[in-house]
């Protein structure tokens, strides 16, 4: 047997990196990172009462395109904090004003908040959103959120 | 069926994948998610199974029908294309080579017929044209950048350029140019110099791209994919960005122009939905269907009980027709009659096996 053949290196060698063909999902979308919203505004807002504005700027910059997990939960618990602080009856009134951009992020934020708090009554509150978020952008909105490759 | 305002046929074999009419729109070959192509004629008020082309050996995904050189080209999963020529009393089909290792999945003559392109599975596009010398249709291909399944083509109208959408979000647009049986293409708003498979245009989407249309006259692109939105490029403008219209509806399979300015758009929400060009975008007008009231009431009758029983195979007299026309997705769109940049009526097929003709001369009634 030939001496070489000892060496088994090359089996651990990713050939198909070398596919010029090869199709990688995650080279998709090389835009702008998202680092996920200002937390200091969304607060200080948020202690001044002004609901509305803490959830435009809690909706800016979601961090779809990074692959750091944490940073995208870290933005979905700060979006869940703004949408736990209303009150049901003010929902509605809200999400008349969002943009369709707004709202599909919005969507995205919370299937993700549904999947990682545990609280129930937040989980209520959530699918109060969910509930005019549907009235509001259709089944459309769904059909974004599972059909996006840019997931929260 | 002249009770409701959209003539509609149900004809019987099943979930139909594609249909493709002849050019006097007296026959009309579908495909009913079967191997086989069935030619139906309309006789005495009825469509009549004429003919029942049966070589492709798995499910039928693409069927185009050449108005003016009347043959028609079949694909199939199978991985094979068929021309398809009328002789005599009989349909003989051609073999392609398209050369596939993957299914076919969509085929479209070019508008001068002398063309056609096949989408497959092996992220490609064959573009088959016919060579004289040995008889037989070849094909030339174009790979990249196609990443992914093609789902739909569309020819421009110039003959060269073809519209490919697939399964990688992306949209693009190439050239089709085959020097053995084209004439020197002439520049358009998409781009001057038109080598065989140079990328013109490469456009995204969020979800896979459904379906493709050039408008009448070429210059502008409209596409559905899956994330329910609906997207348009006018190269008059700028060839290189998409304006995408995020919809409340559920995905569109399908799209159509019907003038150089409005599109009409079908899927998974079972109703054609209206849409035209607004300052750079697109803007929803209206869904078509036939009015809720218009529908017959369920008649009580011991007739109805055995239908359900037979089609629902439920035991009571239960009403589970929905309220749209179509009771369940739209698979394709076609037009009928007019010209392509004034489409009078056009015709949708569907999953429920459903063959509707819509007319939009008389449209005041089904608009909903």
């Amino acid at each position: 047997m030939a001496k070489n053949m000892q060496n088994t290196g090359y089996r651990k060698l990713d050939v198909d990196a070398y596919d010029p063909e090869n199709y990688n999902e995650n080279d998709e979308g090389v835009d702008t990172p998202g680092l996920g919203p200002d937390e200091r505004t969304v607060s200080s807002l948020m202690s001044t009462n002004r609901l509305e504005d803490a959830l435009r700027a809690a909706l800016q910059n979601p961090p779809l395109n990074t692959k750091n997990q944490a940073v995208k939960d870290k933005a979905t618990q700060l979006v869940a904090k703004v949408l736990g602080s209303y009150k049901a009856s003010d929902i509605e009134a809200t999400v008349k004003k969002l943009t369709d951009e707004e709202g599909d992020t919005l969507m995205k934020y919370v299937y993700k908040a549904m999947e990682i708090s545990p609280e129930n009554a937040l989980c209520q509150l959530l699918l109060n959103w969910h509930a005019q978020l549907v009235a509001r952008f259709g089944l459309g909105s769904i059909i974004r959120v599972m059909s996006d490759r840019r997931r929260l | 069926m002249s009770g409701t305002p959209v003539q509609h046929w149900n004809l019987g074999i099943g979930p139909i994948s594609c249909h493709a009419w002849n050019k006097d729109r007296t026959q009309v070959a579908v495909s009913a998610s079967s191997n086989e192509i069935h030619i139906f004629e309309w006789k005495n008020g009825d469509w009549i199974n004429v003919h029942t082309l049966d070589e492709h050996d798995l499910p039928v995904t693409g069927l185009d029908w050449a108005p003016n050189t009347n043959r028609i080209v079949s694909c199939s999963q199978d991985k094979n294309a068929f021309v398809w020529t009328f002789d005599r009393g009989h349909w003989k089909p051609e073999l392609v080579l398209v050369r596939f290792q993957r299914a076919a999945t969509c085929v479209k003559w070019s508008p001068l017929e002398n063309k056609f392109a096949v989408g497959s599975g092996s992220k490609l596009v064959s573009i088959c044209y016919y060579e004289k010398e040995n008889d037989w249709w070849v094909s030339k291909q174009i790979k990249k950048p196609i990443r992914s399944t093609v789902n739909c083509i569309d020819w421009h109208p110039n003959n060269v350029l073809l519209a490919v959408g697939a399964c990688d979000f992306k949209t693009r647009v190439f050239s089709a140019w085959i020097k053995e049986v084209d004439d020197k293409p002439s520049p358009n708003p998409w781009g001057s110099k038109m080598p065989f498979s140079q990328l013109m245009g490469e456009y995204n989407a969020s979800g896979w791209v459904h379906q493709v249309a050039f408008s009448p006259s070429g210059c502008r692109l409209a596409y559905v994919s899956h994330d329910s939105s609906i997207s348009l490029v006018d190269a008059n403008q700028d060839n290189t960005v998409s304006h995408t219209l995020r919809t409340t509806h559920l995905p569109f399979t399908s799209v159509r122009w019907l003038t150089e300015n409005s599109i009409v758009a079908a899927g998974h929400e079972y109703s054609p939905i209206l849409f035209t060009v607004q300052g750079n975008g697109l803007k929803e007008v209206c869904v078509l269907d036939v009015p809720s009231a218009n529908k017959t009431a369920s008649v009580n009758s011991a007739l109805q009980m055995f239908k359900n029983i037979d089609k629902n195979a439920a035991s009571e007299k239960i009403d589970v027709q929905l309220k749209t026309l179509h009771q369940n997705r739209i698979t394709q769109i076609m037009p009928h009659s007019g010209q392509p940049n004034n489409i009078l009526k056009f015709t949708t097929c569907g999953t429920d096996g459903l063959i509707a003709l819509w007319d939009l001369k008389n449209n005041s009634a089904m608009v909903r």
